[in-house]
């Protein structure tokens, strides 16, 4: 992924400007990252990594659209226009929901442990107090508790 | 042959029927008669899936193509072992295949516990049986395998060409034993409730009947890993298909229950947390079977016609409805027993543990799920990729990763603020000393460094408890480090069995960050042309076309060499299956210990003289299938019974036939 995020932000800057030359495999593949293959056996797999007939030969038509000078947003939305929005490997703009739904229910459950533990702790007072070493006083008691622990299991 | 397969097949759907009314009359009259009747019921309905699997496997064998699952998923020109995975390679043979393994499970839970856990065996009877009926009627009434065409073929069309692979032999029904093996826990479960048995029985019942599918799949879904990884040649091992979603969700909720037990076990916490877990560990295997065979999720491995997803929905919600009945209805007899003495403590620490495994599997779940929803809503048809679900489980991995090394560092109740310096001290000088090393050589990338530094701490945490231990035990008694070492190893098997497969996720983690290294190349050569990728000089040799019975091979020969020195003669290939007139890309790998150089054959000119390849460096992926093999040994280690389980069965048993069968009794006293 952070690969990923590396090609894109080198690509950005590569791709804002036009390429008239031949463009290399490399710059091809940064602009089919953005799209996946939709051809009935491959499933959406990235069209940059895809091999099968019809991702070789959309490949060959980006390359075609780079050098025709077309910007990066125009082949994706060209793509878009022909296979319709699922060619888009990330949903489109509009739905933010599916990227923040998850940290949001990240969050909500650092919540929910801290609710249980808070909970926990105001809980009834121990029973087995009496068979923990919590007798012994001081710094010996944690050291001594924390060598049984470590006995235990 | 056929004809006795479906026979067998329609027997075996009554006698699940019976199988779970007489467990369920038996356990209420406490009829003993009855239960065994119930029991032996169980062990027939194993025997008679067993004959209608060989049944359809004989038509496999036999080429019978008049019938039409025959016709379907295999051929004449199939190869032995391929012919072997023809039986679960379509829709209705897989579920012949799902239903014969969850009678084998049903059996050897019969077997190995009947006389051990006689109170709860009738209720873990009728709930396995019970999911055999459910096949049972699948195939019988919506799926039926034996069906035969009005004519016979000359051939079949034989299985997709691309799961012909050794991998794809062995990954298919390691995965479905580790989907189907997760419903003896929850059996367990439902006969723990149902009995009233809450006491830590029902879990030394259930913690190895979860090891083992939770090693299964884990297994599974690598080896998967491992066959796209080889024969999809796209360069990586993980694409998050919805399948492979599917798969790795019941393997998040089972890691989340099996650590969350721990603390049910030794505190008497958590009791109905563990069983919502449990249960919808359970329900995860349902749900993400109902998505890849109802066809809502589009997906390489979904099975194309789909009638039987409404079966499915029914399915689930009785699996929904009953088990949370069940739960509500013995909430008072759930009571934790105990309470937090302090925030720093493994009880915390394993709340954490839970709590990124889940939001892990609700993340995968949601991205699986988004297309769905919101072509419900807008009516908008989109897609989630990889990059969604490499963004969002990246940094929860790199939570969980660093649980993984914290978690044992705290002590049980409360870590005092000496222990917390002194269990934390060695790891984190470790993981500073493992960042010094990796920006040293070169490494600049955040996560990679994140990642590859929390891997440090890890290991050292665990080199720790092993230290520990052998310190321990060198103590006691004048032993060598080697056999205090194996020693700790075979005595200790949870413990240190469980700390080996944190090993193996630490060498999965590791092989992951590889990714952030790859190198991805594409160039076309002429013959005897070189070129240089990375410090890798290959050179295109020459082209060769070959065929046989079922395809046409094209296969390039090149050699590659390192600083001048020759390697290898790499032979990327085409394969064109001429019946499906599919294309398969057969990559080449030369791996070294560090990193595979991995080539693909993308295509040639008509001339013959130049061939386009794709090429991949892929550094540290070898250390993901170390790990996988790892995380395979160290899981069956964790399970194997040791001496004293062997004892502690003995006595089980022995009480067990002391006892009268008696559940409220033994309610009562839990």
């Amino acid at each position: 992924m952070t690969h990923v995020c590396a090609i894109l932000l080198i690509s950005f800057g590569a791709l804002t400007t036009p390429v008239a030359a031949a463009p290399t495999p490399e710059q091809i593949k940064d602009v089919a990252h953005d799209l996946v293959c939709l051809c009935d056996t491959c499933n959406r797999e990235s069209l940059s990594t895809c091999q099968c007939g019809f991702a070789t030969a959309e490949r060959e038509t980006i390359g075609e659209m780079l050098v025709a000078g077309q910007s990066r947003q125009q082949i994706v939305d060209s793509y878009v226009d022909r296979f319709g929005s699922m060619g888009l490997a990330n949903p489109p703009e509009g739905y933010d929901v599916v990227w923040i739904v998850p940290f949001v229910m990240l969050g909500v459950g650092v919540l929910g442990v801290r609710q249980v533990l808070v909970y926990w702790r105001r809980g009834r007072p121990v029973a087995a107090a009496s068979v923990t070493p919590t007798a012994a006083p001081g710094a010996y008691g944690d050291r001594l508790r924390d060598d049984l622990d470590s006995f235990e299991a | 042959m056929v004809d006795i397969g479906y026979f067998a097949l329609c027997l075996s759907l009554a006698a699940s029927g019976y199988a779970v009314f007489a467990s369920l009359m038996g356990a209420q009259r406490q009829h003993e008669g009855l239960i065994r009747s119930g029991e032996n019921a169980a062990l027939a309905v194993c025997g008679l899936y067993t004959v209608a699997a060989i049944g359809l496997w004989y038509a496999i064998f036999t080429k019978d193509f008049q019938v039409q699952y025959v016709a379907e998923n295999t051929s004449r020109s199939q190869p032995f072992q391929y012919v072997l995975a023809s039986l679960w390679g379509g829709q209705s043979g897989s579920i012949l295949f799902w239903g014969w393994v969850l009678s084998i499970f049903t059996g050897a839970t019969v077997l190995f516990n009947r006389n051990r856990y006689r109170s709860l065996m009738p209720y873990t009877v009728a709930v396995l049986t019970g999911s055999c009926l459910f096949f049972a009627v699948l195939n019988v009434f919506a799926s039926d395998p034996f069906v035969r065409l009005p004519f016979t073929p000359q051939d079949g069309s034989g299985l997709n060409p691309i799961l012909q692979h050794p991998y794809m032999a062995i990954h298919p029904p390691l995965l479905y034993a580790g989907m189907i093996g997760m419903t003896v826990p929850f059996a367990f479960g439902i006969a723990a409730l149902a009995a009233r048995q809450l006491d830590n029985t029902w879990l030394r019942a259930m913690r190895r009947w979860l090891l083992i599918p939770w090693a299964f799949l884990g297994a599974g879904l690598m080896l998967g890993g491992k066959w796209a990884y080889v024969e999809l040649g796209w360069g990586g091992y993980w694409g998050w298909d919805p399948v492979e979603n599917a798969s790795l969700m019941p393997w998040l909720a089972a890691t989340a229950l099996l650590h969350s037990v721990q603390i049910q076990e030794r505190k008497g916490m958590l009791k109905v947390w563990n069983m919502v877990l449990l249960f919808f560990t359970f329900g995860m295997t349902i749900f993400g079977t109902f998505l890849t065979r109802s066809g809502i999720v589009s997906s390489v491995h979904a099975f194309a016609q789909s009638n039987i997803g409404s079966y499915f929905v029914v399915y689930l919600v009785l699996i929904i409805l009953g088990s949370t009945v069940m739960l509500v209805r013995r909430l008072p007899d759930l009571k934790a027993e105990n309470h937090l003495e302090s925030f720093a403590s493994r009880e915390s620490a394993f709340l954490f543990n839970n709590w990124i495994l889940l939001a892990l599997l609700f993340a995968v779940l949601w991205g699986t799920l988004f297309p769905v929803i919101s072509e419900a809503v807008t009516g908008e048809k989109i897609t989630v990729g990889a990059p969604f679900f490499n963004q969002v489980s990246i940094p929860m991995g790199l939570v969980l990763i660093f649980l993984t090394g914290a978690g044992p560092l705290f002590a049980w109740r409360r870590t005092s603020k000496e222990g917390f310096r002194r269990n934390f001290g060695a790891p984190a000088i470790w993981a500073a000393v493992t960042l010094i090393v990796v920006i040293a050589v070169g490494v600049r990338d955040f996560y990679a460094l994140t990642s590859l530094t929390l891997c440090g701490f890890v290991g050292g945490s665990v080199v720790l408890e092993f230290v520990r231990g052998i310190a321990a035990r060198r103590r006691t008694s004048a032993e060598s480090v080697v056999v205090a070492l194996a020693t700790l190893l075979a005595k200790s098997r949870r413990r240190y069995g469980g700390y080996l497969v944190h090993v193996a996720m630490v060498m999965l983690f590791v092989g992951f960050t590889g990714n952030a290294f790859s190198v991805d190349r594409e160039m076309v050569l002429q013959q005897g042309q070189s070129a240089t990728v990375d410090d890798y000089t290959i050179t295109f040799q020459t082209l060769a076309f070959g065929d046989d019975d079922s395809k046409s091979v094209s296969a390039a020969a090149l050699t590659l060499a390192q600083d001048g020195e020759f390697l290898a003669t790499l032979v990327p290939e085409r394969h064109l299956y001429k019946k499906a007139q599919q294309t398969t890309t057969e990559v080449s790998i030369y791996s070294s210990w560090f990193e595979d150089f991995y080539i693909i054959l993308v295509g040639f000119a008509d001339d013959n003289a130049s061939a386009k390849f794709q090429i991949y460096v892929n550094p540290l992926v070898g250390c993901v299938w170390w790990g996988a093999a790892l995380f395979v040994v160290s899981s069956l280690w964790t399970m194997w019974p040791s001496a004293r389980d062997r004892r502690m069965a003995r006595l089980d048993r022995e009480s067990s036939r002391a006892d009268t069968w008696e559940p409220a009794l033994s309610g009562a006293a839990s």
